[in-house]
């Protein structure tokens, strides 16, 4: 068998002093100005929507554009939308940690900070968009003084309620143990009282003995054996919510499949976004994040490209092969219909841009590859729209038939939720670790050493 | 009670201590006594007995302050729900009217007029005050049928902008000014009085039906010599016209569609807003209902009638062509088939011989035409020809009336179906009579106009002269419910009693009265006109006794009860008994029977073909506005068109082709010009119209009507032009342009065609005669569950799509009785409108010639409910009664059931649409209905609370429930028996005999949603072997 | 050092966790005992002070002399003055509260008493219903003959209606149209 030359995964043979002293660098260093500038424009945007929510909820769902036929819109749409870029991060971090892929630890720590904060804008969506927020509680099944009244578990929504709580708790505190130790590195260089307090709060006390290393390896391991299924029926659950109601264009069994590969899909572009992002804003990781990286996930970007491709292919063969006369309509109507735009919209960002990854230059082109992935996720939001709206404006009864009324509220609402996100993640590369120093140590000498296997 | 009472929110109102001892100790009633309760300190320490916190107790004890401290925190809260509990006040009689028990409803009979159809009505009131409007179901002509003005009619009482006192216009010279004062009555009728004596009285009212409103007219004009003139914007002077050229008597007659086995209407929409449609619709649906020899209606329609929409055969023309329709039939049968006992008469064929080829000036296949002659002739004295209503106002509309005279003669209809002298004796409308009294306003002959129950300044065109004649007059008294267009002109508006607040009467047909009983005090400090008239009379001390003695209306209408009416129809029974009756039944009297007349040869000489080319204008009343007098009630302007579906505006109506030829856009702003006038409409594209017709509602366009009805649309009573008087609202030339402004009209209903999907299902009478269940496909549907068992009720309904004309009736009545919000134009537009019940519209066949169907879409009340499967809080669940139940209070408002209904029944309440609602509106709420607050989903319930009362009656009574003894508000509504309610369970009942007809289906079955709501198919009488093959269902089609 | 530190921020997050916990478990049905946010025990003070104990108790007037209407009505009335005054024409005449009544009867005028046993809006209860079907008015009003002054004494939530509705011997109906509609 031949030898097989590693590129290493870790640029310009640092020592393992030079690791920490890079990676603690920007939670130590004072800001620079791109990263405030970045900073107060999405906490000003985040202000922005808190303040439309708050208009929403006290005023009513009347502010947007849902309606009748169209019961659910912006808020459902979006809320899919984040829920699928929430997914890449557990994917990378915990079933490419199962499968022992070293080339992960550099991305791993962002790609899942990414996923929690994705999750936290998600999962504001459904509990915001109901018509009675301040009743949202009922959806959870607790002793309760009406007889009692229980929930109604043959409806998806509630799955729905169980699968993104749990998806969302595990991946918080699978996030949370890995930083643990670098925490703990991060408190012991402390200068300075606060910061010691607070990164040993969250450090719990962490002493690096072996004892604590091997407690850490294995809930590390447990978590990550935990968190795969999450990754698969988080989002095979959400599609429930659309694949059990009977509305032509919902009413498909493709959907578990179809939104976990569309997931992967979104995650990926936008952890791609972000790495190149963060590579901009420091420098020095680009010998962490190496371009090697940033190709794999491009690959990755293609495949499931391709995958959603034959979802969307499939989707038309099933409803003219069914011969079932309202699928049919629907379908035609989401292609050629008033919203036909958004569809053409959606194929030509989620399937064709990506082909571009076939030639390894544009792999390798941070610009290129930055362009494509914002394609993917502008794709893969129409894709919800496409599902969600194209279905509703169009069901069984032409005299119910209509439009979205797409209100500037919608607009703002999709805006702010980038808003929230970005607030969130850009405090995380000040606060934290980016990139798991504990992790990427064990890696330093992968590529350089010569002839052993 | 408690709907009606106030919330006030007061917090120190009791003390929780003050609880007596005797009481059982295990309840708390106190919150220091809960805080000291031994039993609870341990159990709160033992809660911790496990915790880590133990240890550290010892140390400094922080987490047991803290764990105190929350305990406290809890407290607080838990105490402020007992706190902030509303304090409501009950407020008992001081003594109670035994009539009145708290919750329960009380009928009254009564009587509405609208004009010129006056229906019998059960007035339904709680703690005394009116809350919805019922047809009576005793009552001889609408038979328990209402109009959708009818009830919504009850709103306008509660309208917030009546005036509430005498008010005093303060008109400058020119009479532009706006301001007024409130006057009072004193003041008020000392004036009168004065002015009265110096003669040249004019009392201007709509039209009287009333006999005592006749009489106490009549008697004040005898005594002041006074003129009364009645006129209404939809006089049916026509009518009375052309029966007197052509009998020499100037009375309506009376039409039995019942009757009739082959009816043709030329532009009379006696299915919507001509005559009595409700009465009509009735016959018509009736004699329909025998299906195997159901009556043919064909319908020469120059704009899209109801009638049109109903029509077994709709022929498009234009007005200039309805002369040559009719007279082209009587040439077919009479001189080329040389029927009836005027063939071979020579002043007759030289009459009808211009109209020889009328079929191919018509564009329609002369088959059609000489069919129709013979189905004429075949039913002689069976058949039925109307003309009528505003869109035969051309020049020509008594020719018109004299040439469906005639044919109505030479088939024998008249003594059979039209019943001369029979129709509505007190409309006696006059555009005539107006035209005089402008003239003597302008001569200055009139110095005093009293004006009652019609808006003439609104209502006439400009060139019509009343505005200008009546700022001649010395004093204008105003007498209605706001001041409204004409009210502005007036000196004085004195506010008269709504009609559910005042006594009245009506002659529904000659020898048919009406009693109208008021069903709630006077809201205001207002009078009835009679009693106006009578105080004047005995102020100025003039006039008959009756007139100056009686000291309320009621007394002289029981007078003339008793000296007029008793007499007549009194059937020798003691007139205390009889008034006893009057007041149960609501009327007396029953129609006099009428025979054959001779019609007037020579008043046919006169009718000579019209000629014309390029676009000729039709005005037409819609059936929610009618002539525009109810313009305020939010329900009317909210209830989309039957057939354009459009609501909260007017438009102008183009055929495709010639919207096609200007490159019109639906809501394209048209700019039209009609003798000299230009006005700007927005462009509706209207299938089946004549490609030369421009089509405009009237009825819309107020100013002074009040927030709701001001600025809707565009005043298009301005298009009508006058020739001698007399009213041209139909066949004025009219030029129009294309401005290509943009201009958005709400049309809830945005796709007309079915797709091809079994929706509603049709069939030709040919198919039905050889199978009744023709024109569906049923579909083998099967279910791997068990269905649910209903062992006591099942409550279903039928609609029977072959009597449903779409008059959108049972939508308003819905609305009324189950507080349904109005949305307004905006959010219309945005798709949030509220309606539980739904007439959908689509169009069949030919585009150019599309025919209608109607369908009233509601809740279909699934047993296997795609709603509830998917409710995460189990809010809209199955009852045991085969009803979806819709539990307001639990429904978080996720809206899944929405996008899960198959039907899109639901509504969700975007906005507090609860909060909008205006003092004294909220008087209108029913009760028994919740009102539905923001963020909800609602939905039909199939009227609940009515099934729930209805069987604790029952229970009440101890006795087994009867069919159709409680019924929804949609089926009592309903003018001609379409929806039928009851029990399925009971093989007795009519719904579920109607469950088994063959014509039975539900909508989408193959879904397997098993609705409760079924339909019946539509049979066309159309000689066609099949229905047109542009719609309807390919069998393969629906399948899933 | 810093170990002692993170065990008491570790030990005050158990301890709020705990705390919250401890609620959920037991909270619920301790506050559904105690009645809390039902007005169980709300005891108002009334415009004029209406002994039940002195008119059903001693006097045993029968509770449909006044409140007539509860056999057929979803409605058990208020009295009218009218019905008072039947009694107290002669009765206690002397009585400031009785000539208050008496006061407002000859003014025509009213009496605002202030509500005690109060439903929400949504919640359409039926008396006439129930007394149909043999339930006594202390079932679910309590002792009302003992009562000086009337307080609330069910919670009246809707798990004590369905409670009794639940039972198989009752036959009650337990379609939530039933109440809500």
């Amino acid at each position: 068998m031949s030898q097989m030359k590693r590129n290493p995964l870790v640029l310009g043979r640092k020592s393992l002093k030079d690791i920490t002293e890079d990676i603690v660098a920007p939670v130590e260093s004072f800001p620079s100005k791109g990263w405030l500038g970045l900073f107060l424009s999405a906490k000003t945007l985040f202000i922005f929507y808190i303040i439309t929510l708050g208009l929403v909820v006290s005023t009513g769902m009347g502010l947007l554009g849902v309606n009748h036929p169209n019961a659910w819109g912006t808020m459902i749409i979006t809320f899919v939308f984040w829920i699928g870029i929430g997914h890449a991060g557990t994917l990378i971090s915990a079933i490419l940690f199962l499968f022992r892929q070293k080339w992960r630890t550099s991305v791993a720590r962002t790609a899942e900070a990414m996923t929690v904060f994705a999750v936290m804008t998600a999962g504001l969506f459904p509990l915001l968009h109901t018509g009675r927020p301040w009743l949202d509680f009922w959806l959870f099944p607790y002793p309760n003084q009406r007889g009692p009244l229980w929930v109604n578990f043959r409806s998806p929504l509630l799955w729905d309620v169980f699968a993104v709580s749990t998806y969302a708790t595990v991946s918080m505190v699978f996030w949370y143990i890995g930083m643990v130790p670098d925490f703990a590195t991060i408190r012991d260089r402390a200068k300075n009282k606060i910061r010691y307090m607070m990164y040993g709060a969250l450090s719990l006390g962490w002493r690096g003995t072996a004892k604590n290393w091997s407690h850490y390896e294995m809930v590390y391991l447990l978590l990550a054996g935990l968190s795969t299924p999450l990754v698969l029926s988080v989002h095979t659950i959400v599609s429930f919510d659309f694949a059990v109601s009977n509305l032509p264009g919902w009413h498909t069994t493709i959907f578990p499949p179809y939104f976990v590969a569309g997931a992967i899909f979104s995650g990926f572009g936008m952890v791609v976004t972000l790495m190149t992002l963060v590579r901009i804003g420091f420098p020095e990781f680009k010998n962490y994040i190496t371009l090697d990286h940033m190709e794999v996930m491009n690959k990755i970007i293609m495949a499931t490209g391709l995958m959603v491709g034959y979802a969307y292919g499939s989707e038309f063969f099933v409803a003219w092969y069914s011969g079932n006369l309202y699928e049919r309509a629907v379908f035609i109507n989401r292609a050629f219909g008033d919203y036909g735009w958004s569809y053409w919209c959606m194929i030509s960002c989620n399937v064709l841009i990506p082909q571009l990854f076939w030639f390894k230059k544009i792999r390798r082109s941070i610009p290129i590859m930055f362009v494509i992935s914002i394609f993917v996720n502008i794709g893969m939001w129409f894709e919800r729209f496409v599902i969600t709206v194209t279905s509703l404006h169009h069901d069984f009864l032409p005299s119910s038939w209509g439009n979205y009324a797409w209100s500037p509220y919608d607009t703002a609402i999709l805006a702010g939720s980038f808003g929230m996100f970005l607030t969130l993640f850009l405090l995380y590369l000040r606060l934290f670790p980016a990139i798991s120093i504990a992790e990427v140590k064990p890696v330093i000498n992968v590529g350089y050493e010569e002839g052993k296997h | 009670m408690s709907e009606m009472n106030q919330h006030d929110h007061d917090h120190e109102n009791h003390d929780h201590s003050a609880a007596p001892k005797e009481r059982d100790s295990r309840y708390w009633l106190s919150l220091d006594q809960w805080a000291q309760d031994p039993e609870f300190q341990k159990m709160a320490e033992q809660e911790f007995q496990s915790s880590p916190l133990r240890e550290s107790d010892g140390e400094d004890g922080w987490a047991r302050r803290e764990f105190l401290k929350l305990m406290g925190a809890s407290l607080a809260m838990a105490s402020a729900g007992c706190i902030r509990r509303p304090v409501q006040k009950i407020i008992p009689y001081n003594k109670q009217p035994e009539e009145v028990t708290f919750a329960v409803s009380n009928f009254y009979t009564s009587t509405y007029f609208d004009g010129s159809e006056a229906l019998g009505l059960l007035v339904r009131t709680r703690e005394g005050r009116p809350l919805k409007i019922e047809g009576n179901p005793k009552h001889p002509m609408n038979l328990g049928g209402t109009s959708v003005r009818a009830q919504a009619h009850i709103l306008s009482l509660y309208d917030p902008e009546r005036i509430k006192t005498p008010i005093r216009n303060l008109l400058n010279k020119t009479k532009t000014n706006r301001d007024t004062i409130t006057a009072k009555w004193e003041e008020i009728d000392d004036a009168v009085v004065k002015q009265l004596a110096k003669g040249g009285v004019a009392i201007l009212t709509g039209s009287v039906n009333s006999p005592t409103g006749r009489a106490v007219i009549g008697d004040f004009a005898q005594a002041f010599g006074a003129r009364h003139v009645q006129w209404e914007p939809l006089a049916h002077e026509e009518i009375r016209e052309g029966q007197k050229l052509s009998y020499g008597d100037d009375s309506l007659p009376f039409y039995r569609f019942d009757k009739a086995k082959v009816i043709v209407s030329v532009d009379a929409d006696f299915l919507g807003t001509w005559l009595m449609p409700t009465t009509f619709s009735r016959q018509f649906s009736k004699a329909r209902k025998d299906i195997a020899n159901m009556p043919k209606l064909v319908a020469f329609d120059s704009a899209y009638s109801l009638t049109g929409a109903n029509a077994d055969i709709r022929v498009r023309i234009k007005p200039s062509q309805q002369i040559a329709v009719v007279m082209g039939l009587a040439h077919e049968i009479i001189v080329k088939k040389g029927q009836t006992r005027f063939a071979g008469n020579a002043s007759v064929k030289s009459a009808l011989d211009p109209f020889a080829n009328v079929a191919s000036q018509l564009a329609l296949e002369p088959a059609l035409f000489t069919k129709l002659a013979d189905d004429l002739i075949q039913n002689r004295g069976k058949s039925l020809i109307v003309a009528g209503g505003l869109p035969t106002l051309t020049a020509q509309s008594q020719d018109l009336q004299v040439a469906v005279n005639f044919l109505n003669s030479a088939l024998d209809n008249d003594g059979a179906t039209v019943e001369g002298k029979n129709g509505l004796p007190g409309v006696g409308a006059s555009y005539s009579a107006l035209a005089s009294l402008v003239n003597d306003l302008n001569k200055g002959t009139i110095k005093t106009v009293i004006i009652h129950g019609c808006n003439p300044v609104y209502a006439l065109p400009e060139e019509f002269g009343f505005a200008e004649a009546l700022k001649k007059a010395e004093m204008v008294l105003y007498t209605g419910d706001r001041n409204d267009e004409t009210g502005r002109q007036a000196h004085f508006v004195i506010p008269d009693h709504h009609s559910l607040e005042s006594w009245g009467d009506a002659e529904i047909g000659r020898g048919v009265y009406s009693i109208h009983q008021p069903t709630i005090r006077p809201m205001y400090d207002t009078r009835s006109l009679g009693l106006t008239l009578m105080t004047w009379a005995y102020m100025a001390k003039r006039g008959s006794k009756r007139l100056t003695t009686y000291e309320t209306y009621y007394d002289f209408l029981r007078s003339v009860w008793k000296e007029e009416i008793h007499p007549k129809v009194g059937k020798g029974q003691a007139f205390e008994d009889f008034w006893e009756n009057v007041l149960q039944e609501g009327f007396a009297g029953s129609l006099a029977d009428s025979s054959a007349r001779n019609f007037k040869l020579e008043a046919l000489s006169g009718v000579k073909p019209v000629s014309s080319q390029g676009y000729e204008l039709v005005l037409y009343p819609t059936i929610a506005l009618g002539d525009g007098r109810l313009a305020n009630v939010p329900w009317l302007q909210e209830l989309p068109d039957p057939v354009t579906k459009i609501c909260w505006d007017n438009y102008v109506c183009l055929s495709l082709a010639t919207a096609e030829k200007m490159h019109v856009r639906e809501g394209h702003l048209m700019e039209i010009s009609v003798n000299g006038k230009k006005h700007k409409l927005p462009a509706h594209i209207q299938p089946g119209l004549h490609d030369d017709v421009l089509a405009v509602p009237v009825g819309y366009g107020r100013t002074a009507a009040g927030k709701v009805g001001n600025g809707i649309g565009l005043n298009t009573y301005q298009m009508v032009s006058i020739q001698k008087g007399l009213p041209i609202f139909a066949g004025a030339k009219a030029e129009i342009s294309n401005t290509k402004m943009k201009y958005q009209l709400a049309n809830p209903q945005g796709h007309h065609s079915m797709e091809g999907r079994q929706i509603v299902v049709e069939a030709t009478l040919k198919e039905y005669l050889k199978d009744p269940g023709a024109g569906m496909h049923k579909h083998h549907v099967f279910s791997i569950w068990p269905a649910h068992a209903y062992n006591g009720h099942k409550w279903g309904m039928a609609i029977d799509l072959n009597s449903c004309t779409g008059c959108n009736a049972c939508a308003v009545a819905c609305q009324s009785e189950n507080n349904i919000p109005v949305v307004g134009k905006k959010y219309v537009i945005q798709g949030r409108e509220m309606h539980w019940l739904r007439v959908d519209r689509y169009y069949v066949g030919d585009p150019a010639n599309a025919q209608t169907v109607f369908q009233p879409m509601m809740c279909q009340h699934c047993a296997t409910a795609p709603c509830e499967t998917v409710c995460p809080v189990a809010a809209t669940v199955h009852s045991s009664e085969g009803l979806n139940d819709m539990v307001y209070n639990r429904c978080v408002g996720t809206r899944y059931c929405s996008n899960n209904c198959p039907y899109k029944v639901r509504r969700f309440n975007w906005f507090n649409y609860a909060k909008l609602i205006e003092k004294p509106m909220h008087l209108a709420l029913n009760p028994d209905v919740t009102v539905r607050v923001r963020g909800v989903m609602e939905k039909c319930t199939m009227c609940v609370h009515r099934i729930k009362a209805g069987k604790s009656k029952a229970k009440l009574e101890n006795r087994e429930l009867q069919d159709g003894e409680f019924t929804t508000a949609c089926a009592q509504a309903c003018p001609t028996d379409a929806i039928t309610f009851g029990d399925i369970n009971n093989p007795e009942s009519r719904v579920a005999k109607l469950f088994a007809e063959k014509r039975q289906y539900a909508v989408l079955e193959e879904f397997h949603t098993a609705p409760n709501v079924r339909y019946l198919s539509k049979i066309r009488n159309d000689d066609q072997e099949t229905r047109p093959g542009s719609h309807g269902h390919d069998s393969k089609g629906g399948h899933s | 050092m810093h170990q002692r530190f993170s065990a008491g921020s570790l030990s005050f997050a158990l301890s709020v966790l705990a705390v919250a916990a401890a609620f959920a478990l037991t909270g619920c049905d301790q506050l559904h005992k105690l009645g809390i946010g039902y007005n169980r025990g709300y005891q108002p003070d009334q415009p004029i002070p209406f002994d039940h104990s002195v008119h059903v108790g001693q006097n045993k007037i029968q509770c449909q002399y006044c409140h007539n209407q509860v056999e057929r009505s979803a409605h058990s009335n208020i009295p009218a003055l009218s019905t008072c005054m039947n009694c107290h024409l002669t009765v206690k005449t002397d009585s400031p509260h009785i000539q208050k009544l008496r006061d407002a009867y000859d003014k025509g005028k009213s009496i605002e008493w202030v509500n005690v046993h109060m439903l929400p809006d949504f919640v359409h209860f039926n008396h006439s219903a129930h007394i149909q079907r043999g339930v006594n008015c202390q079932t679910c009003h309590g002792p009302i003959e003992t009562m000086q002054k009337v307080y609330q004494y069910e919670t009246l939530s809707m798990g004590w209606c369905v409670n009794c509705h639940r039972q198989p011997e009752n036959r009650a109906p337990l379609n939530c149209s039933t109440c809500h509609n």
